[in-house]
């Protein structure tokens, strides 16, 4: 009777509810990697179907993913197939679902991308308002002068 | 047009972005605007390689840039990694440690040639749990050097590669007794710096004292490496708490070891 009951308790799935109405159905020990979730199901018990309000069914779809195959060698391809917005996007729903790994992976790719930019590129991608005054911003720049040497051409 | 992106993010995510990048993409971040104008100073981990830089003038303003900047504000500093590989003025240098320390510097990890004599700040430092210092460029004048005394009552890990250890009058140096939290200790192709003083043929002692030591590494300094002949000195090791010890080559003397302590020596090819 006991093996039994451990036996469903670990194939026992949950559902996921994207912001978009997407649904997902994933198994206990997936959704436990994500923190936030995983409170969530601390607090009620019984829950079947637990919202993500934060995260569209696109991006829920690749973190979850991620979770099921994440290792060295997965984690190192894992950035190249996103664009800069994806990216952001995905960064923002591994933070809001507490996903360590997935937040880390991140992180370490967005750098990549601005290494070396401009901060117009910056700006740019990242949607960032410079709301510096122009003589503030040429102050800046000047007292950090050996920092802006050998930037890329955007 | 309400785009989703990283200014939504909290500043904890940002400075984890900038733990990835090189110090000249960190401090650009301040010109982004104002939220970002002050939080790269609020990294704790400052990562400094001239290797990095196309001009050595360049990374002599980048550290005393960085100083001065984040001497305007409370900014506490957990670990400084530091790499100059060639000569480097020694004013700014000694500026550095001094900012570090007195942030609450916990991890110290540099790499500098020996013409660089190391400051008096860095040795009586109470925040300092780790040290790493290796000396990538021999000189004869050896500057890089560990005092008589050292005040660091919260060191736990001691990394020497190519440091001197300053002997006093009598050929002898006692350096690591009064670390009261000292685990881990290595010692790499040190030599020791007798005071001019002292006759040629001194023999050398370096006393390896201490109540918490669990691990010991020594590994001697191998003379076909040098410009000069070395003077072999003599390890006095009392470490009652000692796990294990690797040594490489010289005979020592056990005055005070656990009787099941695991040692390994390994043999060298001394001349």
């Amino acid at each position: 009777m006991a093996e039994e009951k451990s036996q469903a308790s670990s194939s026992k799935m949950l559902t996921l509810k994207a912001s978009d109405g997407v649904l997902f159905e994933v198994e206990l020990n997936i959704a436990k990697e994500m923190k936030t979730v995983q409170a969530y199901i601390d607090d009620c018990e019984d829950i079947e179907t637990i919202p993500i309000p934060n995260v569209l069914g696109k991006h829920l779809a690749i973190v979850i993913e991620y979770i099921k195959k994440t290792n060295e060698e997965y984690d190192a391809e894992f950035e190249k197939q996103w664009n800069m917005d994806d990216l952001q996007l995905l960064l923002l729903a591994a933070n809001y679902l507490n996903i360590s790994g997935l937040q880390e992976c991140l992180c370490k790719a967005i750098a990549k991308r601005i290494e070396n930019k401009s901060p117009e590129y910056v700006r740019k991608v990242f949607n960032i308002e410079n709301d510096h005054s122009p003589e503030e911003e040429a102050k800046l720049r000047k007292e950090y002068k050996w920092a802006f040497e050998g930037v890329d051409k955007d | 047009m309400n785009k989703s992106g990283l200014n939504d993010l909290p500043n904890e995510i940002l400075l984890h972005i900038m733990s990835f990048l090189m110090i000249q993409d960190v401090v650009k971040t301040s010109v982004l605007s104002k939220r970002w104008k002050n939080l790269w100073k609020h990294l704790p981990h400052l990562k400094l390689n001239t290797s990095e830089f196309s001009k050595p003038l360049y990374f002599s303003e980048c550290v005393s840039g960085i100083v001065s900047s984040r001497s305007m504000g409370n900014y506490p500093l957990c670990t400084l990694d530091f790499n100059r590989h060639g000569s480097f003025q020694h004013k700014i240098f000694t500026e550095l440690i001094k900012h570090a320390m007195s942030n609450g510097l916990q991890h110290l990890n540099i790499v500098v040639p020996s013409n660089i004599g190391l400051p008096y700040s860095l040795f009586t430092c109470h925040s300092l749990t780790s040290i790493y210092i290796s000396v990538s460029m021999y000189d004869i004048k050896r500057r890089t050097r560990l005092p008589k005394h050292l005040d660091l009552p919260a060191l736990k890990n001691l990394h020497l590669d190519s440091v001197g250890i300053q002997a006093d009058h009598n050929g002898h140096a006692e350096p690591f007794s009064t670390c009261t939290e000292l685990t881990n200790l290595y010692i790499d192709e040190c030599v020791l710096v007798y005071p001019s003083s002292l006759p040629r043929k001194v023999e050398g002692k370096l006393n390896v004292t201490n109540a918490t030591l669990s691990n010991l590494t020594i590994k001697d300094a191998l003379t076909h490496k040098r410009m000069a002949p070395v003077p072999n000195y003599k390890y006095v090791i009392s470490t009652p708490k000692l796990i294990s010890f690797t040594l490489n080559g010289s005979p020592f003397l056990a005055s005070s070891l656990p009787e099941r302590l695991k040692v390994e020596l390994q043999s060298s090819s001394m001349t």
